[in-house]
């Protein structure tokens, strides 16, 4: 568990940023994906035979929570809108625009770049995060390709 | 310059937003410490008590609760379900025994759950291969606990461990439960329709999430749990069709043949997390298991989710392809009213109805585009007493000469109307001055039985 936790927190809180765009929530998020996880993972029958499975499974659980989430969060509740400042490299401006243009997507779409772009799992078993058709996150991936590309395109970069 | 897909991938992948992991040395610790108990529990106990040690952590993983609760069960996406024949034997969804049942129950009360000597404290779900699972997460030491109830909408149904399997070193891999007492199906009918099984599903428990995205878009996905449908935005309504939509693996497909799939959508969230309650809800059920449903959607909202529930048997028709009740008048018997009324068919496609012509026992609607008359209709007030339901096949028996019909039941609210798919219904009753409805279960063909059969009376003229 501990291996599995090491492994994939960073990406899970990376996932959690852009779906909540909420510093803390996020990692508050990241808490619980684990800590659900943890709980679940002792039992014999959640055995993972592969990392990559596990890794499935954490982002499943991810998912869940994340739309519970949204399930209760309340109009009152505020959305961390301060991005990232510049740093040297000027490489985090990118990142803000990035952070920015995702975030202008709709959330099913949002997700399933996230997934595909920066967590590595494949359509099939985003489909499976999802709990959608696998032409369904198609459809997902590339209308949000086609939205980033517009917005990235607008900001100077093509 | 277009940018190619590949460099939109470059970018997003050189560029990820930066995070600060600030709790994560918490999170390893916590789960280090985990993996030195579950080793010292295999070094003191051997792999066979390493299940029911779990609860040092104050949770039991109760793995896999396939809640019983059928209907619910079915429509909430969970294939596997169960339920006790009156005969006290547990049979899942084709009629097979699964097992005899043991002393095990579960109170439940959507996500929190607590029992008499110890807390459930979560229920969680996880959909694998199409099926869902509710895991229960609880603070005793194992599943053989007695006293667990299924609470729905205020009444408690204890529960019974119906069959628990095991992984070859016997540890348990899953345990399904099922309702001590729960009814067989029934008809929802004036009698029983107060039965708390037709709305079991208004629990949290059970209640699922679609989201869509924005109007504009040409199709929509919507996603309930392991239910996918599509549909497309028009004019301010969503409209969906679960048949044509679906995949072949899709749970879907068993609810659809069941014919009580009921959808209940009330609210939608916007895309700021605000939540509104719908205009107008409708929903129909056709044959073939197809189910339609359009709404309409708050003016300037852009929809980003909404909680669909799927009821069994609680919820009337509001509409018939899209015409409300009201919406359409009802000529006096041998009257034809000509004009134009326009509606949405089962597929969101616009229609008209030009003609509407009432005879003795029957009302007919003509649309022109398909040069189609539409399905005949028995006259309002003459089925005032009959069941208020869809989805069940209704036999007609005419009394004097065993003529049987059967067509789809699809009432109004009220019971007040519904539709003959494939008979004049005045033909049939023409000279008849009575005929006997009978109700059937097009899932299981099981007769219902005298109870859910009428007589029914025409009026003089």
């Amino acid at each position: 568990m501990e291996d599995a936790v090491g492994r994939n927190y960073d990406d899970v809180l990376r996932y959690f940023t852009y779906r909540v765009r909420d510093r803390a929530a996020a990692e508050d998020l990241t808490q619980e994906t684990f800590y659900r996880f943890i709980r679940y993972s002792s039992d014999p029958v959640n055995r993972f035979r592969t990392p990559q499975k596990c890794r499935a499974y954490v982002f499943a659980i991810a998912s869940n929570v994340c739309r519970d989430y949204f399930a209760k969060r309340t109009d009152t509740d505020e959305i961390d809108e301060n991005l990232p400042a510049e740093d040297d490299s000027g490489k985090r401006d990118l990142s803000a625009v990035i952070e920015d243009a995702l975030a202008k997507l709709p959330d099913a779409q949002r997700e399933a770049a996230v997934l595909y772009y920066y967590s590595g799992f494949k359509v099939k078993e985003i489909a499976a995060i999802q709990h959608a058709t696998v032409t369904a996150v198609k459809s997902r991936l590339k209308a949000a390709r086609d939205a980033l590309k517009i917005i990235l395109g607008e900001e100077g970069f093509s | 310059m277009k940018m190619s897909d590949r460099r939109l991938k470059r970018i997003l992948q050189e560029n990820p937003v930066p995070v600060k992991p600030e709790k994560k040395e918490k999170m390893l610790e916590f789960a280090r410490m985990c993996d030195e108990q579950e080793k010292n529990e295999e070094t003191e106990d051997g792999s066979n008590m390493k299940y029911m040690r779990t609860h040092k952590f104050r949770t039991l993983i109760a793995a896999a609760v396939i809640l019983s609760l059928m209907a619910v069960a079915v429509t909430a996406g969970i294939v596997n379900y169960y339920y006790r024949t009156p005969g006290g034997k547990i049979v899942d969804k084709s009629g097979a025994v699964v097992t005899d049942t043991g002393n095990l129950s579960l109170k439940m009360t959507g996500e929190k759950i607590t029992g008499e000597n110890y807390t459930i404290e979560e229920v969680d779900w996880v959909s694998k291969d199409g099926n869902t699972t509710f895991t229960v997460w609880m603070s005793a030491d194992s599943p053989e606990m007695p006293g667990l109830y299924a609470r729905y909408n205020g009444i408690d149904y204890p529960l019974t461990k119906s069959f628990v399997t095991r992984d070859k070193d016997g540890n348990p891999l899953s345990v399904g439960y099922t309702a001590l007492n729960f009814p067989e199906p029934q008809i929802p009918n004036s009698e029983n329709r107060e039965n708390p099984l037709w709305v079991a599903c208004e629990e949290p428990l059970v209640s699922v999430w679609i989201n869509f995205e924005p109007e504009g878009v040409e199709t929509v996905s919507v996603t309930a749990h392991d239910i996918t449908v599509s549909g497309y935005i028009y004019d301010g309504h969503l409209y969906y069709d679960t048949k044509d939509h679906t995949v072949e693996t899709n749970p879907l497909a068993e609810i659809t043949e069941i014919h009580r799939m009921y959808v209940s959508l009330e609210t939608m969230t916007d895309t700021d997390g605000k939540e509104h309650e719908l205009e107008r809800r409708s929903y129909s059920c056709g044959e073939g298991g197809t189910m339609s449903s359009f709404l309409k959607l708050p003016e300037n909202v852009t929809p980003a989710s909404f909680p669909i529930r799927f009821l069994n048997g609680d919820y009337y028709l509001r509409e018939i392809e899209g015409v409300t009740c009201g919406e359409l008048p009802i000529p006096e018997i041998g009257e034809t009213l000509t004009g134009e009324w326009v509606f949405f068919d089962y597929a969101g496609i616009r229609r008209t109805i030009t003609e509407i012509k009432r005879e003795k026992y029957s009302i007919t609607y003509y649309s022109p585009e398909e040069d189609h008359t539409y399905p005949r209709y028995l006259p309002e007030g003459l089925f005032n007493d009959l069941v208020t339901s869809i989805g069940y096949n209704v036999s007609f028996f005419g009394l004097e000469n065993g003529v049987q019909e059967t067509g789809v039941l699809n009432t109004r609210p009220g019971g007040r109307m519904y539709r003959i798919a494939s008979r004049n219904m005045n033909e049939f009753c023409e000279g008849r001055d009575s005929i006997r409805v009978g109700v059937r279960n097009i899932s299981t063909s099981y007769s219902v039985g005298t109870a859910c059969e009428w007589t029914l009376t025409f009026p003089e003229n």
